[in-house]
This record gives structure tokens, sequence and C-alpha cells, in this order.
């Protein structure tokens, strides 16, 4: 193997055993996947009943009823637990990166690492694609096999984009919440700091009548979900606008992505000053 | 041929916010094993942190094995051992697998299991570091230290938790190092009487500003020769009597039986005359007069006159 590949390798498992000593990996791997795959089972006959049609005023309960509306729901069985996943992210990322990042510069790990011959552009990236993969391959991986294997519901291209704009704002909560981090270099501050913006932001997103790309540029799973259902999707607040047309999903992503790397390079120009 | 410096620093200035922890410092040493001693705050860990690239000065600039320590900061490090004042290293991992661990991102580096037998962790290689004593963490430290075969060794206060017997122990390694394997040490410790066992040349800072550098026997004999430890009875009744006695320079209770004296050159024979005399006198019993030329009455003398 190149050397330069063996050293990357090398500052991986390091970093890796110490942040996460076996089995916390694993665990929070297992943890993150059965409440995946818990959110498509306890939320899928919800939300099959509430989106299939019946007869006005009273909804049939019988198992024949649930077997035929989860059928009917197809792509909302993913769609819905995604959505709601999102919240969960915007608290999960920031607390790993805060714990991850900020916590090492606080309490001095950071400066042993870097005494050895660690790159610090090598270690952040590592960071975060660790992270990345940490929480968003479990979540991925549960609402799949939830979907596939238990709601029988196939999966096409509409839950490739769906999932497409999941891992992209995924990475955007995780390069912000690095950039917060390392500007910071608290982990109270930067963990809270990082899910009170993303909150706020998810909410400005899902109930006020903004325009779609804004919108989707905040929350591109909500655009998406919106876009394949044809509504505007759920607000509250100003003036209703047109349902998203497909210019708006892409352009919604691509800008999500953008943020979501100018974030991640100001963190590697950041961590390259950060004092230890 | 004209022996190339191993560390290099040039009117480096560093400020933390109003606070200058290092004011214009110079500093040129070659291999050997190098002793930074000065009072607590006086910039010794601050410079430290610039030699390993973890902060850059203000101004100046810093040379360490002739690459440029913010720059080549990578290249360094590949070639460098440090043990800080404070090391925290994981709990949760076990010696044997941290040391693993860390040896793979050198390309030429020791035998884990020969090199905790070398510091004395050979009964704690599946111990979580978590679980080692203050002490055998230090060793660790060490052990980390040189696991990278390294040219040059950082040490701050490497000593600090270890017992008389590990501190020998230490010490009489890194010399046993230094001569087999021609590795050159950066010391930073309090304990002069250790530096002053091991070091080969030292350096003084004062206030961020190196005050006197240079080799340890040529440091002693310039500002510690004429110092002296009169061992008597009672020291109260002829302090003062000492004081005024032509050819002290400095006179002082240095301990509960010791008075510390500073001779003027040239007046050794008849101040020591004077000093026997007036013990006679005040019928004060004088146990011993022996020459104090330490690095610690170096050290005191010179932070006194500054």
């Amino acid at each position: 193997m190149n050397r330069s590949l063996q050293k990357i390798r090398a500052t991986f498992e390091l970093e890796l055993d110490v942040s996460f000593p076996f089995p916390s990996t694993g665990v929070i791997f297992l943890i993150l996947f059965l409440i995946a795959i818990g959110s498509v089972l306890l939320e899928g006959c919800f939300i099959a009943i509430a989106i299939a049609p019946h007869p006005p005023g009273v909804i049939p309960l019988d198992f024949d009823y649930i077997v035929w509306a989860q059928q009917n729901a197809d792509f909302n069985l993913l769609a819905g637990p995604l959505f709601n996943l999102i919240l969960f992210i915007i608290i999960v990322i920031p607390m790993l990166s805060a714990f991850k990042v900020a916590g090492p510069i606080e309490v001095g790990l950071l400066k042993t690492l870097l005494t050895y011959p660690i790159r610090r552009r090598d270690l952040l990236v590592l960071k975060v694609v660790e992270m990345l993969i940490l929480t968003v391959l479990p979540i991925t991986i549960g609402v799949l096999m939830g979907v596939v294997l238990i709601q029988w519901v196939s999966i096409g291209l509409t839950s490739f984009v769906l999932l497409l704009s999941f891992w992209v704002m995924a990475s955007t909560i995780l390069s912000t919440s690095v950039f917060l981090s390392l500007v910071t270099q608290s982990m109270t501050k930067s963990a809270f700091g990082g899910i009170a913006i993303w909150v706020v932001l998810y909410l400005v997103a899902a109930v006020t009548y903004i325009p779609n790309v804004i919108r989707g540029a905040l929350n591109p799973v909500n655009l998406v979900l919106s876009y394949f259902n044809d509504t505007p999707g759920a607000a509250f607040f100003g003036v209703p606008f047109r349902n998203p047309v497909v210019h708006d999903v892409w352009g919604a992503i691509i800008i999500n992505l953008v943020i979501g790397i100018i974030m991640l390079l100001l963190s590697v120009r950041q961590f390259r000053r950060v004092e230890v | 041929m004209a022996t190339t410096p191993i560390i290099v620093a040039k009117d480096i200035t560093k400020r933390f916010g109003q606070v200058l922890a290092l004011d214009n410092f110079n500093l040129s040493t070659s291999k050997g094993i190098i002793g930074l001693i000065g009072p607590n705050g006086a910039g010794k860990t601050t410079f430290l942190r610039i030699l390993l690239g973890l902060i850059p000065p203000d101004e100046g600039e810093v040379r360490v094995m002739g690459l440029e320590s913010q720059h080549d900061s990578y290249e360094i490090r590949q070639r460098i051992g440090v043990l800080h004042e404070y090391p925290l290293y994981p709990p949760s991992m076990t010696v044997n697998l941290f040391l693993e661990r860390v040896a793979r991102l050198y390309t030429d580096r020791e035998n884990v299991v020969e090199l905790l037998d070398q510091v004395g962790l050979e009964n704690a290689v599946q111990r979580k570091i978590g679980k080692l004593s203050a002490g055998m963490r230090q060793r660790l430290g060490v052990a980390q230290a040189l696991i990278g075969k390294p040219e040059l060794v950082f040490l701050d206060e490497p000593t600090s938790n270890l017992d008389v017997m590990a501190r020998r122990e230490l010490l009489k390694m890194l010399t046993q190092v230094h001569e087999e394997n021609g590795v050159s040490f950066f010391i930073i410790s309090h304990v002069l009487s250790e530096l002053e066992r091991v070091c080969s040349d030292v350096a003084f800072i004062k206030k961020g500003r190196t005050i006197v550098v240079g080799p340890l026997h040529e440091v002693i004999k310039q500002f510690a020769s004429s110092q002296y430890h009169v061992v008597v009875s009672n020291p109260r009744l002829i302090v003062d009597d000492l004081a005024s006695i032509e050819g002290i320079e400095n006179v002082e209770i240095a301990g509960v039986k010791t008075i510390s004296i500073a001779l003027k050159d040239g007046k050794q024979d008849s101040v020591l005359r004077a000093i026997e005399e007036i013990a006679r006198r005040k019928d004060v019993q004088v146990y011993e007069i022996e020459k104090a030329s330490t690095l610690e009455e170096a050290f005191l003398k010179v932070m006194q006159h500054e």
C-alpha cells in the first residue's frame, strides 16, 4: 500500500480509537440503526392511514384497510420517517461534533495528537467522514430495511432522490457544526449552538411560506417530499407559494451541498489556525 | 566543519491578549542535551509550543533541525518526540495498543515491547491507560516520545510524578539513548540538580527573554564559581558579622544550619579564615565550608541580578 495511504489509515485508526474506543462505534451504529428501523415501523401505519383515501368522517381501521393503505403510501413510508429523523440528526450531529472536535481542543487531547506526524487537514477530514458515516449510514440502512423488508415497498428513483437530499442535508449540518466547534472551542457552546441554529432553520423551512429554493436550501428533504407529493408543503405563515418543480429540487440540493462544502473548507482553514 | 544548530529562534515575540509571553526571544543550540530553565510564567512552554508548530509566533522565525517550525511542522514532527508537561492520553486504550497505534504513524519505529521494557512498563502492557499511576503514565509519556526513533526529543518536566529511583533511572536512560543513538534532548525542568546531571548546554529564560545560553560547565563557572555553603551550629548568630567581611559579595541564610555566601574574585583564602575567626568568637561551631558551584546557584545569581 502507498506510504501516504498507510499514514492516513494509521491516523484514522488512532483517531477512532482515541475518540470511540471499542465497542463504542458499533454500539452507536446499532442504536441509530434501531432508531431508524423503529421509526419506520411506528410511523409507517399512521402515515399510510393519514394519506390514504377513505370515506369522509370514519377511517375503517381493519387489517385489510391498513395493508391497502400501506401499499398506497409507497414513497411516503420512506419520506415520512426520514423527514422526522432530520430533527433527530439535528440534535445528534452537533453533539457528536462538539464531542469529537471541540472536546479534544478543550481538554488538551488535540495537543497530544498534533505532536505526532499527523496533518491537521487529514485529521479534520477523517473526523468529518467518520461522523457522517457513523450517523447517516445506519439511519439510511435502517429506514431502507424497514421499508423494503417489513413494509414491502419497492425502492425507486424517488427514494434515491430523497436519500440523496437527506445525505446532503446531514453533511451540511455536520460541516456547520464542525465549524462552530472550531470557532467556539467549547463542547457546550458548540453542541447547543449547533442544535439551536438548525432547529430554527428547520422550523423556518417547515412552517413558513418562503420561495421553494430557499426552503429547500434550508431543508432539502422537506422540498423533495413536497415535490413528489405535489403539495406546497405544510406551512402556516405567509402567502402560499407555488408547488415545487424539478428545478427547485435540484437547485435546493445543489445550494445546500455548496453551503456544506464552503463550511467544510472554512473549517479546514479554521482548524489550521487553532492554537493548542 | 561547523555543527548545524539543532534549534534556532530569532527575535520571537508572542502575545496572548495583553500578556507578553515571549519578548524578542533568541536561542541557538547545537546537538546534545539542552536544558531550558526559568521561573513559572517565563515563557518556556510557550516557546515549546512554537517549536512544535502548535502556535505561531507573532514575530520572528524558529528553525528546528534546519526546518521552519510553522511551514515544515509535519516534517519536523516526523523526526521528533514530545512529552508534554500535563500529557493526556486516551484512558480507555491499553498501553500496548496506544503505542502500536502511535508507532504506525512513523516510518522508522522502535519495537513496542522492547521500549516498554526499557521504560519499566513491561508489566503494564495490557493495562488501560486510565488505570496507570501518575508515575507509570509519565513512563508511558517517555515511551511514546521515543517510539518513532526521533533525532530530537522535547521533554517538559519529564521527572514530575516520579519517585527518586525512577528519576535516576530515567535520567540514566536519557543519557544512554543520547550516547548510543545520538538523540538530542531539549528538557524543560524546575529540578536543576537533575538538569545539571545530564545537560551539556543550558539556557536561562526570564519574562520571555533569554538571559544566559551556553555550555553547562561554563555557565556554572561564570555565575557560581564563587558560591560557598557554610554549615554551622547557629547561622543567625554570625550572619550579620559575615556580611561585614571584606571580600564577601552576598550572604544569606539558606537553611537551618546553612549560610550561603558569594565571594569576590581572589578573596577566597582570607574570607574563609575570617569566617572561622568570627565563628570562634561567637562560639559557633563550623561543621563544613563547601564550594557550591551548582547550576541552581548560578540560576539564582542570574535571576537576582536581572
